[in-house]
């Protein structure tokens, strides 16, 4: 799922003109499951630009990444002077994308893709570069959770486990040695992976996905 | 018209004219009773109102009066009578009918508080202990045998077994124990063959005498038995009295409360043994350069004094530590239960595991736990039905009320995506309402807006 | 300065009750209610009681012997996170929770000094 963070609430606050209409949006989808954007961190951020003094309601709708939901809390928006979204990169753009109108906010910057190792802990495990190779690597991802994303690794710098960028993250590559030592399969890591076309990846600019069979 | 019980179990007698102007002011019909003379029946009262006091009536016990009395829990409330009587003298009964107004506006839900009482079988995992096995069937409790490949699965207050199909009111987990020097000694202090175990030096009590040596004995915050501390009582005072050793007894805590214990260690104490309290954490142990003894260096817990001193001898008794029991194997649940431990909450059962129906057993122990396992699975307990409730609609199925409840009391039913509360198990922590990113779970009558305007007292003074 | 009290009805909700007896009240106005468990507690219940008052007082069981396991962790966590949130928007109400048994008063006493400190 995407993780997302909660802006702080002095900048969310640096976006507000005193006495204006706020409109808190939450989105039940992703942000609502790693607990950054969802009904819950709506109504708390409406209460508390309540106790601050603005006129603040707050409203969740399915999934702000649609057309269709955002169109359903119309009302609630176009009564609002302001919205404060929270939800994704992806969720904003839509919204503002359907209201040119309005004077729209990010209330979250978006992190990552990602998984909740325990609760209240979410971890990156995804990069979307668009080629995706997790079964040659212990389905540990080196391009994600390497800091150095080398897909021949380790470099010189993993320490008792640990990765020499972050040293409270896991290095990679001893993970991906000790589930293949695990699973008696350390040949596989004899291969020696060529560079990489990374142009599936960000790199090559904004990608799209055309699937012309389900255009009707 | 609305009626009304007043339930008092306090002994003040209430002005009968106050009451009276009460219900003419709000139309209500009022019955007041004292607590040894309650009604037969309490179904025809709108609403019953106990005046005691607020430590006597936790959400349990009402819980339980409504189950007694076959009325819905949400008609019953507690108004703390005796400490307002104290706090508002004069304006008491004025409390007491905003009390009543307020809680009279408040809808009733479709409640009902239901007795739970689990199966009378037992499942040990990995397997049962003849002293436990005996223990149990002393009590009339079964076991069954775990069957070579099985799992478990909840089912209201009970475990499924399949493919089997039993079922069992409760899991008994035996625990594996790690024991370990309660100070790490290095392999120089192994040479020097003065580090012993309480064993090796009863022996040695027995052929030899110690006249004029040094006796230390170290031992553990965790782990030591009665029967191990009598032994160390007993030996230091034969040493001490006998022959005239030097004795000293290094604890983290010492353990007096059992019994005859008491007695044992005064006599060790009378008879010049020396019992110091102190941080393990910086004991150092080293050998003497003659490597005929061992030097050991604590800080007293007394006077945070660097105490040295020259050993002969040095006793220790092991650290017995309980290993995790890894339930996943075993656990085919919606929740991933993995490692549990005895819970060390007063509060709860002794050897519950937290996940209500699971208990660590002791070894050593297995009579004390086999009569918590007998009352958990004869007394029973009441629950309450509908009291919080998943909103299907709303909830996203995000799993944080799962991972969040304490007592394992949420399901998801896989096929149909839906989050479940298993009332039997659930004790109205509200955690997972006060969790919920979604909103999805509602206490019914115990939510903010319920309650806050129904026990309201306070105010001025 | 008025106070909202909030307490557990095991141990929080009778120990406030007898620090109302004990007439050392050091606010103006304190209204108390019960709750089952400090675990229903949310951040939004939170911000909705500050509305109206200058303060709030959670009191429950200590956090190793919370008759729910962790709902007085549950509730202490989120009293953290709704005092963070009070400082960044620079909002001087507060928050605070004492860990109590019900026949001991002495750490309300101790809490509710702190919020009157933490007032001036």
């Amino acid at each position: 799922m995407i993780i997302a963070e909660r802006k702080p609430i002095k900048e969310i606050f640096s976006f507000l003109v005193p006495g204006e209409k706020v409109l808190v949006l939450g989105c039940g989808t992703c942000v609502t499951v790693c607990m950054s954007g969802g009904e819950k961190e709506a109504r708390e951020l409406s209460s508390l630009l309540h106790l601050k003094g603005w006129e603040a309601e707050d409203s969740t709708i399915e999934r702000q990444c649609e057309p269709e939901f955002n169109l359903k809390a119309k009302e609630e928006i176009t009564h609002a002077d302001t919205i404060i979204s929270l939800a994704c990169g992806v969720g904003v753009q839509t919204l503002a994308e359907y209201f040119p109108e309005k004077k729209i906010f990010p209330g979250l910057n978006t992190t990552f893709m990602g998984m909740p190792k325990e609760q209240g802990l979410w971890e990156e495990r995804c990069w979307g570069c668009g080629n995706c190779t997790v079964h040659l690597f212990g389905y540990i991802c080196p391009v994600t959770r390497c800091a150095k994303s080398l897909l021949n690794g380790p470099c010189g710098g993993s320490k008792s486990g640990k990765c020499e960028i972050k040293p409270d993250r896991d290095c990679a590559w001893q993970l991906i040695y000790d589930r293949l030592k695990k699973e008696n399969k350390l040949e596989v890591l004899y291969a020696i992976q060529p560079p990489r076309d990374w142009s599936t990846s960000h790199y090559g600019g904004q990608r799209k996905m055309i699937r012309e069979d389900v255009r009707l | 018209m609305s009626k009304l019980l007043w339930l008092i179990d306090d002994a003040l007698p209430f002005p009968d004219f106050l009451i009276e102007e009460m219900e003419r002011n709000n139309g209500w019909k009022i019955e007041v009773r004292y607590w040894e003379n309650k009604p037969d029946s309490f179904i025809d009262y709108d609403r019953i109102f106990i005046l005691g006091n607020s430590l006597s009536f936790p959400q349990e016990r009402l819980s339980l009066l409504s189950w007694e009395w076959g009325v819905n829990p949400s008609r019953i409330q507690v108004f703390p009578g005796e400490e307002v009587r104290i706090i508002f003298p004069e304006s008491f009964l004025s409390i007491l009918e905003k009390f009543i107004v307020r809680s009279l506006s408040q809808p009733l839900f479709p409640l009902e508080a239901r007795m739970v009482i689990p199966e009378n079988r037992v499942l040990v995992l990995p397997q049962a202990s003849p002293a436990l096995e005996k223990s149990l069937k002393e009590r009339g409790i079964d076991t069954i045998i775990p069957p070579p490949s099985f799992s478990l699965r909840r089912e209201g207050v009970n475990f499924y077994l399949s493919p089997s199909g039993e079922s069992v009111g409760a899991v008994i987990v035996l625990p594996s124990e790690e024991k370990k020097p309660p100070v790490s000694f290095s392999s120089q202090i192994q040479d020097t063959r003065r580090l012993v175990n309480l064993e090796f030096m009863k022996k040695q009590v027995e052929e030899n005498r110690f006249t004029g040596e040094t006796i230390i004995f170290i031992l553990p915050k965790k782990g030591v038995s009665e029967e191990e501390w009598s032994q160390v009582f007993h030996l230091s005072w034969l040493l001490a009295q006998r022959d005239r050793a030097e004795v000293f007894i290094l604890v983290e805590e010492v353990l007096v409360a059992g019994e005859g214990l008491e007695k044992e260690y005064r006599i060790a104490r009378s008879s010049g043994v020396i019992f110091e309290k102190a941080d393990f954490s910086n004991l150092l142990a080293q050998p003497t350069l003659d490597m005929r003894g061992i030097e050991v260096e604590f800080t007293t817990e007394r006077d945070k004094m660097r105490q040295r001193i020259t050993a002969n001898w040095l006793v220790f008794l092991p650290e017995r530590n309980i290993l995790p029991f890894d339930l996943a194997p075993f656990f085919r649940g919606d929740k991933i239960e993995g490692e549990i431990l005895p819970l060390e909450n007063p509060n709860i059962s002794p050897f519950s595991s937290g996940i209500e129906g699971i208990f660590i057993s002791l070894p050593g122990e297995e009579e004390k736990f086999s009569q918590v396992v007998e009352q958990y699975l004869r007394k029973g307990m009441v629950r309450e039905i509908g009291r919080i409730e998943v909103d299907e609609e709303k909830c996203v199925l995000c799993l944080t009320c799962l991972r969040t409840c304490p007592w394992g009391a949420i399901e998801i039913e896989e096929q149909k995506k839906k989050t479940r509360i298993n009332w039997e198990l659930c004790h109205l922590c509200g955690l997972c309402t006060s969790f919920c990113p979604a909103h999805a779970i509602e206490a019914k009558g115990l939510s903010l807006e319920d309650w806050i305007s129904v026990i309201s007292l306070g105010g001025k003074r | 300065m008025k106070v909202v009290a909030l307490g557990c009805d095991k141990s929080g909700y009778p120990a406030l009750l007898r620090w109302g007896e004990k007439e050392l009240l050091p606010f103006e106005e304190v209204e108390v209610f019960s709750i089952p468990c400090l675990g229903l507690v949310t951040e939004e219940m939170i911000f909705q009681i500050l509305e109206n008052s200058d303060a709030l007082l959670l009191a429950g069981c200590p956090l190793d012997s919370c008759h729910n396991q962790k709902g007085s962790r549950g509730a202490y966590l989120k009293t953290k996170r709704v005092n963070s949130l009070l400082q960044e928007a620079d909002i001087s109400k507060k928050v605070a929770i004492a860990f109590v048994t019900s026949g001991k008063v002495g750490e309300i006493e101790k809490v509710s000094e702190e919020l009157i400190w933490r007032e001036k």
